[in-house]
């Protein structure tokens, strides 16, 4: 499996836009649900939180450089409990998967197609995204790069332009329901970072010098646009008003009305919006199909990715309505998927670091 | 005679009467394959010996003894050296040029003005070789002006000693074999044969019948040189010659094509070009095999990267300062005889938007003219579908006052605004077609039916409202705009796929097009060289990409071509700069005096 590495900029582009993609869907609306008007404390306290964990993220790719995510499991862990640990993610990865792709055809019904069926929208973002998984992840990555620019404008558009409806007002008080539940939501709502993952899930990507440099920098970006998103969301609504949307930049996006003419600019954001989703959704199977052909030692990650779409397919149309899409995407994975995926890396380090095996070696010549 | 058959001739039916028409037969081998060999589908295959049960065969006489066809011996007397016999040498060339059949083979036989005199004949190609040339350059110093003194014991030194110092032509070679006579014979020069010497000699003469160098027609620019290539491969070379007046500046012959045999030019900057990459073009082109390549399209097919894809990788020009400024770049350039047009390898995408103008005029003409080349390009993608997707799904973003105009227009319009798109396109595409297809006369007809009827016509007629004809004319305009022909068609193509996306799933199908469209983008290569290049994977930083910056900041060779010397320019390459900061005390100084004396 011959994959070109992505240089330090493409890097970033495609880790942050893989995470800030689910802005356009509930997640500003579930923040809110966690700490009132002081969600964006969530954002800060979360994002440093990842900072932490991308720490130890460093370490274990730096300890072992050139070795995929299962092998190193393997090394460290033995040739069985490595193939469990290494098999963890891959059933939170392939639920998150399927939510999402039915998160983002469920939206797309909402917003522009409330005609088409489900089905239809959800086969064309699935063809899209084989297309994508079947080329590579490095194209994927420059695809990201490329429309970094223009998705990043379209988030600050929609946030910013919404400043008639704004008042600071509404951010206080400060600490909103009280400091508990936002240091209880800031932890365990470290797992909407969890895509920035990949940095340990497929390490071959990037340029291991690169890793903590590209991790640290995406965190900070990601905490930046968030907080624009989530600061501007909560000034727009009050908070009893802001739990309730779907979709609540699509909420702002209607909002916007700059004289007679910049009005209703919503649809135009579909465009970018679909772009992100294609992105993440894109990503995401690669990630799956690669993690399981490398569990599989198979010389190839193609032949899994059909099987892999029909499984996600099958699997997205399980839940029966559009709330219980929302309740299991905001609340399973997202609530405790940062136990399982920032616990591995570690729980790795400190095994290897207890048995002294060879990362352990390596990683002291490095430190020294 | 027989009354009897008389009779019968008359009143009897006889049958009907017979016609000699001509029909092509099979041939005698596949004849022999449907025998006994296999068929696939409807074409006669390769005879296989498998699950067959072999024949035993009769013995036969062997290879050397069986008679030969005349294509055999044809074949195997190429391969030979001349013979010392004039006559023999003779017999064979008119064995392998079909004499007498060959009407265009001229053997004109003589005697070199020597003592003794020496028997000899010359042999060239009516037609593509000049007469005059060979009057004056061969049989006139041979036949009047040469006083050889003949060499009985080796007969070879004739030979040379003519070459030496009787045949004032400038390219003139000795050759030994009978394929290499051929070759030069067909290739336009005479070969002349003196008896008792195994050797000939091969003259230039070459004389084709060839345009001169014009306008380049497809890629006009208002300011710079106006020259474009001919169908000539030797003007072509001269005319890049021209420009880059550089001893590092190579090209290599190569041979394509097994019945043409065209003369295919490589040429680069031995000191710029990255070996591995004339390696891997001469690698290409050398191991084709193939019947008949005459023209530099086919041979882009025939060694492209990704011949399924709908935008081009290779840069095919008819200007000769485009290659040139091409080639001191560190690419590749490959020129085919009979063709006006030269292929540049390997290219990024961000080169088909560019146009030698904008180099020409200054930065911010140049500038303009690349903002506006990419709008033009997503209008020519987008614009229809656009118009499609907001007027079936997405009405909510007209303006109120805009949207009861256009409904107002569209209201007695019987059809959905996806059939009166697509009916305006295929007819822009028809007009566009068969204006080029138009004999020159009738050219200014075709306009006036276009605009007439199509425009006029089907508005008022409520075929289609007229703001699909606006959206159609502005795409097609936009569409012309791209300064690349092979590009702006592949955009056209897609646009159709963008208008069908987009009228059965809005924006969300344009979108999943777009990123199909980008990810397809972004895994192809020209020659070995990432398609998307100094974008995505990103590379060394350039000013020259989609804008184009003041011509002293392009200070770096593109870097995906891998060139060997990757700076153009120094960081200050306006010297006198320099000299500005380091004296600016006294220049203004000086400035001030000037002043003060006025």
């Amino acid at each position: 499996m011959e994959v070109s590495k992505i240089g330090e900029r493409e890097a970033i582009a495609y880790l942050v836009t893989i995470v800030i993609a689910k802005v356009f869907l509930a997640y500003p609306a579930v923040l809110v649900g966690y700490a009132a008007n002081a969600a964006w404390l969530v954002v800060l306290l979360s994002g440093l939180v990842t900072l932490f964990f991308i720490n130890f993220v460093t370490k274990l790719v730096t300890s072992f450089p050139g070795k995929s995510f299962p092998e190193v499991c393997q090394t460290i862990l033995g040739p069985y409990f490595g193939l469990v640990t290494a098999c963890l993610p891959i059933l939170g990865m392939l639920l998150e998967e399927s939510l999402l792709l039915r998160n983002f055809s469920e939206s797309m019904l909402v917003v522009a197609l409330p005609e088409t069926p489900l089905s239809v929208v959800m086969v064309c973002f699935l063809g899209a995204c084989l297309v994508a998984v079947y080329l590579g992840i490095e194209n994927i990555a420059r695809a990201s790069y490329i429309s970094f620019p223009f998705t990043l404008a379209a988030i600050l558009c929609i946030t910013l332009l919404s400043f008639n409806a704004w008042k600071p007002d509404l951010l206080f008080p400060i600490l909103g329901e009280g400091l508990f539940p936002i240091l209880k939501a800031g932890l365990i709502r470290s797992s909407d970072y969890l895509e920035l993952v990949n940095l340990y899930i497929i390490p071959f990507l990037f340029y291991p010098k690169q890793v903590k440099r590209i991790g640290q920098k995406s965190v900070v970006m990601v905490i930046g646009v968030f907080l624009v998103v989530i600061l501007t969301y909560t000034m727009s609504f009050p908070f009893p008003v802001a739990e309730e949307p779907y979709l609540p930049l699509y909420t702002m996006a209607r909002g916007v009305y700059l004289g007679h003419f910049i009005q209703r600019i919503e649809a135009i954001f579909v465009i970018f919006w679909v772009f992100a989703g294609l992105l993440l959704l894109s990503s995401g199977f690669y990630v799956l199909c690669i993690i399981l052909a490398q569990i599989l030692k198979l010389p190839d990650y193609k032949p899994l990715i059909s099987p892999l779409a029909i499984i996600t397919f099958a699997l997205a149309f399980a839940p029966p309505s559009l709330s219980d899409v929302v309740y299991l995407s905001n609340y399973g994975v997202r609530e405790w998927g940062w136990l399982i995926y920032y616990g591995i890396p570690i729980i790795l380090l400190l095994v290897a670091r207890l048995r002294g095996g060879d990362g352990q070696n390596e990683s002291t010549q490095k430190e020294s | 005679m027989d009354l009897k058959k008389l009779m019968q001739q008359i009143f009897a039916y006889n049958g009907p009467p017979t016609y000699k028409a001509f029909s092509l037969e099979e041939t005698r081998e596949e004849n022999r394959l449907s025998v006994d060999g296999d068929i696939k589908g409807d074409t006669v295959a390769d005879k296989t010996n498998r699950n067959k049960f072999k024949k035993p065969r009769r013995p036969q006489k062997s290879n050397t003894e069986r008679e030969k066809t005349e294509e055999e011996a044809r074949k195997e007397n190429k391969e030979k050296n001349f013979s010392t016999s004039l006559e023999q040498n003779k017999e064979q060339m008119e064995l392998l040029f079909h004499l007498p059949l060959n009407k265009d083979v001229v053997i004109r036989d003589f005697e070199v003005a020597s003592s003794p005199p020496i028997p000899a004949f010359v042999i060239f190609l009516d037609g593509i070789a000049s007469t005059a040339m060979i009057n004056s350059n061969i049989l006139e110093p041979l036949m009047f002006l040469s006083f050889i003194q003949a060499e009985q014991k080796d007969p070879v030194l004739n030979c040379k000693t003519a070459l030496l110092k009787h045949l004032p032509a400038n390219q003139v070679k000795e050759i030994y074999k009978y394929e290499e006579a051929v070759d030069a014979v067909t290739s336009g020069d005479s070969v002349i044969f003196l008896e008792g010497s195994n050797c000939a000699i091969a003259c230039e003469t070459k004389s084709f019948a060839a345009r001169t160098v014009g306008k380049a027609s497809s890629e006009q620019v208002v300011q710079g040189p106006q020259e474009g290539f001919v169908e000539a491969i030797r003007q072509n070379i001269s005319l890049i010659r021209k420009i880059i007046h550089s001893e590092n500046l190579i090209t290599e012959m190569l041979q394509v094509g097994s019945r043409n045999k065209s003369k295919v030019a490589v040429m680069y900057l031995v000191d710029l070009a990255n070996p591995e990459l004339v390696k891997e073009v001469k690698r290409r082109i050398s191991q084709l095999k193939a019947d008949y390549i005459a023209e530099i399209g086919m041979l882009e097919e025939f060694i492209e990267d990704h011949p399924f894809a709908l935008v081009p990788q290779c840069l095919k020009t008819e200007r000769p300062d485009r290659v040139a400024a091409h080639l001191v770049e560190g690419k590749v350039a490959v020129i085919i005889d009979g063709s006006p047009f030269v292929l540049i390898v390997p290219v990024d995408f961000f080169a088909f938007l560019h146009s030698p103008e904008d180099y020409y005029v200054r930065f911010p003409y140049g500038f303009w003219l690349r903002v506006l080349r990419v709008a033009a390009i997503f209008l020519t993608l987008l614009l229809p579908a656009f118009y499609i997707a907001v007027a079936t799904f997405h009405q909510e973003m007209i303006p109120t006052d805009l949207l009861l105009s256009i409904s107002a227009a569209k209201e007695r319009v019987p059809f959905p605004s996806v059939m009166e798109i697509l009916s305006m396109e295929l007819a822009f595409e028809l007009i566009r077609e068969a204006g080029v297809r138009v004999p020159g006369v009738i050219g200014a007809t075709l306009g006036i039916v276009g605009t007439l009827i199509l425009g006029q016509a089907a508005v008022s007629a409520a075929i289609v409202s007229p703001i699909s004809i606006i959206i159609v004319a502005v795409t097609g305009l936009a569409s012309f705009a791209i300064p690349n022909y092979s590009l702006a068609f592949g955009f056209r193509f897609m646009r159709f796929i963008f208008i069908f996306l987009a009228s059965v799933l809005g924006f969300f199908g344009i979108s999943t097009g777009l990123f199909v469209l980008l990810i397809v983008l972004l895994s192809m290569k020209s020659f070995g060289a990432p398609f998307f290049a100094p974008v995505a994977p990103r590379t060394a930083r350039s000013t020259d990409i989609v804008m184009r910056f003041p011509i002293w900041t392009q200070e770096e060779r593109p870097d995906f071509v891998q060139a060997l010397d990757s700076r153009r320019q120094p960081k200050i390459s306006r010297q006198w700069e320099k000299e500005k900061y380091a004296k600016g005390q006294s220049t203004n100084t000086e400035g001030e005096q000037d002043n003060g004396s006025k």
